[in-house]
């Protein structure tokens, strides 16, 4: 009696628990169902624009590629604008833009101030705003990058450790990129703020390069032999900190000067990390921020907000690489076109 | 050369009418400075103030360092001398710099050995001069407007067969003997060595051979020149290749220093510091006027004013504003020594 009544109960149980399964597996189809339809409607074949400062700078280009696989493989019209360094045209390529109304602009600013006013109207006009790595003044719906302070403040931290130990002449050279941008802006805060808490720590240098390799060169080369006992280098770009790298190999000071340097994991910084000519990056890693970028896009896209009310920040994580943590997916390889 | 103002002229005129010896407005010795000299001069106070504000700044080191840092716009300005001297104008001296350059790395990362990639870059920068040249001396087209053109179809050319859309091309580490041209033979940086080399042949070329000295009676007069026998359509094509050609060595100077070659110049504005520095060296723009000591007065303002502010640490915004200044009163002073009247401007005197 015991043995049957337990197989009937058994017997219940799987069923019961069966029909739960099948019952449970039908809402799951349901769900994906409702959210495919749900995403045919919000994201598919929506547009995103995309307009870099240029788009042949490594950096930008790595975001661009990125996204663009990402919107190729889900269906979303992906579409890039170049005003190779051009402010005006970028100016000139974002009225365009807000005239041919996309659903997202993915917007690179040369500085806090030129595209402003447009940034505004492009909301206004019904269209999401994703800011990326150098913002305007203007807050749009979404931020994504670096957040330059507190990049500043980790990097003087490392030059600092590094620069103000017994036996290192404490002194220090910064070479800024573009001063009005924000993103300069934000690292020269934060790194001045820590700079002033060491009293020992002796700035000799502070030029700007203006994201240039052979400016950048060209002022390190004076500096390098007014001070040839530096002891760091902190630059704001590896691209243009490059140039500084090989003033200092000219200058044959290539293990006595300690260069800082950030980017995004472009080369050739990791390459310069292997050979002792870069000390230490700061990458904030750029196929996640174009994942990130891509990911806000369609977060805004479904979230049927009024564009201009949202202001996100997605801030960026930097990774201190230095030549004994370097790894082959540090940096990002670009396909050659 | 100018000696004497409109009004200087007068002045004496009417001294001679009465009889008497009138004192004209400039005392005769500065008048005869030149423009190049005028340069020079000013060169040579700012360089005095900066010695004395700044320890470091009148030494060895430092003076080849501040050589180094203008060698490749002294080269470039070079190049570009003998087109504007030829009443020229090259815009597309930067594409001969960076596409030729780029082709030798790209050359270079192929495998082909540093010899042959250099003739490789030498020809697309030959062929850069020579389109200029042509269309210029054939086809009639004003200077301004052929090399500007020039220079976007030959970006584009390169993005498309040569450099792909990056636009940067590194020198692959293999290349030693290539990249050790960016370093120093005995303390002193080899670019120095290549540009002064370089200014003494074309200061040869220009005031010692005979089609120096073509190329000065064609941009004086270009007219007066064809009709007395000189072949000024060759002597076009000569000029804009060797401004090519002379762009290209500017460019393996610069890509062996940065042991990189970023294509992305072509479209910047460093042509327009090429033609300042010829200019305010006493390059004349309208023609026939000016030396190889134009572009070293011009080149070295430049690099002192470039090397004293970035040792005295100003900021951005004082460097542009002492810039501006400087070189307003380097052609100030020029303007008020050598006023231009109605003889001195006609072409050809």
């Amino acid at each position: 009696m015991k043995p049957l009544l337990g197989g009937i109960m058994a017997l219940v149980a799987g069923a019961a628990l069966a029909c739960l399964d099948a019952g449970t597996a039908a809402a799951q189809g349901n769900t994906a169902q409702q959210l495919q339809e749900q995403w045919n409607k919000d994201v598919v074949g929506k547009t995103v624009v995309y307009i870099p400062v240029a788009y042949s700078v490594p950096l930008t280009r790595i975001w661009g590629e990125r996204m663009q696989m990402i919107a190729d493989r889900l269906g979303i019209k992906y579409e890039i604008r170049d005003p190779n360094f051009d402010t005006q045209r970028e100016e000139q390529l974002l009225e365009a833009e807000i005239g041919q109304h996309p659903d997202v602009l993915i917007v690179h600013n040369p500085n806090v101030q030129v595209l402003a006013p447009a940034l505004q109207r492009a909301e206004n006009a019904g269209i999401y705003v994703i800011q990326i790595n150098m913002a305007s003044r203007y807050k749009s719906d979404a931020f994504i990058g670096v957040q330059p302070n507190e990049l500043g403040v980790e990097m003087a931290d490392a030059v600092v450790k590094a620069c103000d130990a017994p036996g290192t002449s404490h002194k220090i050279a910064l070479m800024d990129g573009e001063v009005t941008s924000a993103y300069s802006l934000g690292i020269m805060e934060g790194a001045t703020s820590v700079f002033k808490q060491h009293a020992d720590i002796q700035i000799v240098s502070n030029q700007a390069a203006n994201w240039d390799s052979k400016t950048a060169h060209d002022k390190a080369a004076t500096v390098l032999q007014a001070h040839p006992d530096l002891c760091g280098y902190m630059g704001w770009w590896s691209g243009q900190d490059s140039g500084i790298a090989q003033a200092v190999k000219q200058a044959g000071l290539s293990n006595k000067v300690k260069i800082f340097t950030t980017d995004g994991g472009e080369q050739p910084a990791c390459q310069y990390l292997k050979e002792g000519l870069f000390y230490e990056d700061f990458i904030y890693p750029a196929v996640l921020q174009a994942d990130q970028m891509m990911s806000t896009a369609m977060t805004l896209l479904q979230s049927h907000t009024k564009p201009g009310t949202m202001h996100l920040a997605i801030f960026s994580p930097v990774i201190p690489t230095t030549a004994e943590n370097v790894t082959p997916t540090s940096c990002t390889e670009l396909s050659q076109k | 050369m100018r000696l004497e103002s409109a009004e200087d002229v007068r002045i004496n005129a009417a001294g001679d009418a009465a009889g008497v010896a009138l004192p004209t407005r400039t005392p005769s010795r500065l008048k005869r400075l030149t423009q190049e000299q005028i340069v020079l001069i000013t060169t040579l106070v700012l360089a005095g103030v900066f010695a004395v504000l700044i320890p470091g700044f009148a030494t060895v080191r430092n003076i080849l360092t501040l050589l180094n840092s203008i060698a490749v716009l002294g080269i470039l300005s070079l190049g570009a001398a003998i087109v504007i001297i030829g009443r020229g104008l090259d815009i597309s001296q930067v594409a001969s710099l960076a596409i030729g350059a780029a082709m030798a790395a790209v050359v270079m990362q192929a495998g082909g050995s540093v010899p042959w990639a250099i003739c490789c870059g030498f020809a697309v920068s030959l062929a850069i001069g020579l389109v200029n040249g042509l269309v210029i001396a054939f086809i009639e087209v004003p200077p301004l407007f052929a090399t500007l053109a020039t220079n976007l179809l030959m970006f584009g050319l390169a993005q498309i067969f040569i450099v792909g859309s990056t636009l940067l091309v590194y020198v692959p580490k293999s290349a030693a003997s290539f990249l050790a041209l960016g370093r120093n033979v005995a303390d002193v940086p080899i670019p120095v060595l290549i540009f002064l080399g370089l200014a003494l042949i074309v200061h040869l070329f220009l005031s010692r051979t005979r089609i120096g000295r073509f190329i000065y009676a064609h941009g004086d007069n270009p007219e007066a020149a064809r009709l007395s026998g000189i072949p000024t359509r060759p002597l076009t094509v000569l000029e804009y290749s060797l401004c090519a050609v002379i762009g290209y060595l500017a460019g393996l100077v610069l890509m062996a220093t940065l042991s990189s070659i970023d294509t992305q110049i072509v479209m910047g504005t460093e042509i327009f510091n090429v033609i300042l520095v010829a200019v305010l060296g006493g390059v004349s723009l309208v023609g026939g006027r000016g030396s190889v000591l134009s572009v070293i007065a011009g080149g070295l303002l430049i690099g002192v004013m470039l090397n004293g502010m970035t040792l005295l640490n100003l900021g951005n915004d004082t460097q542009n504003i002492f810039r501006g200044l400087v070189l307003l009163a380097a052609i100030v002073g020029d303007n008020l020594l050598h006023p231009r009247d109605e003889e001195t401007a006609r072409h050809g005197d």
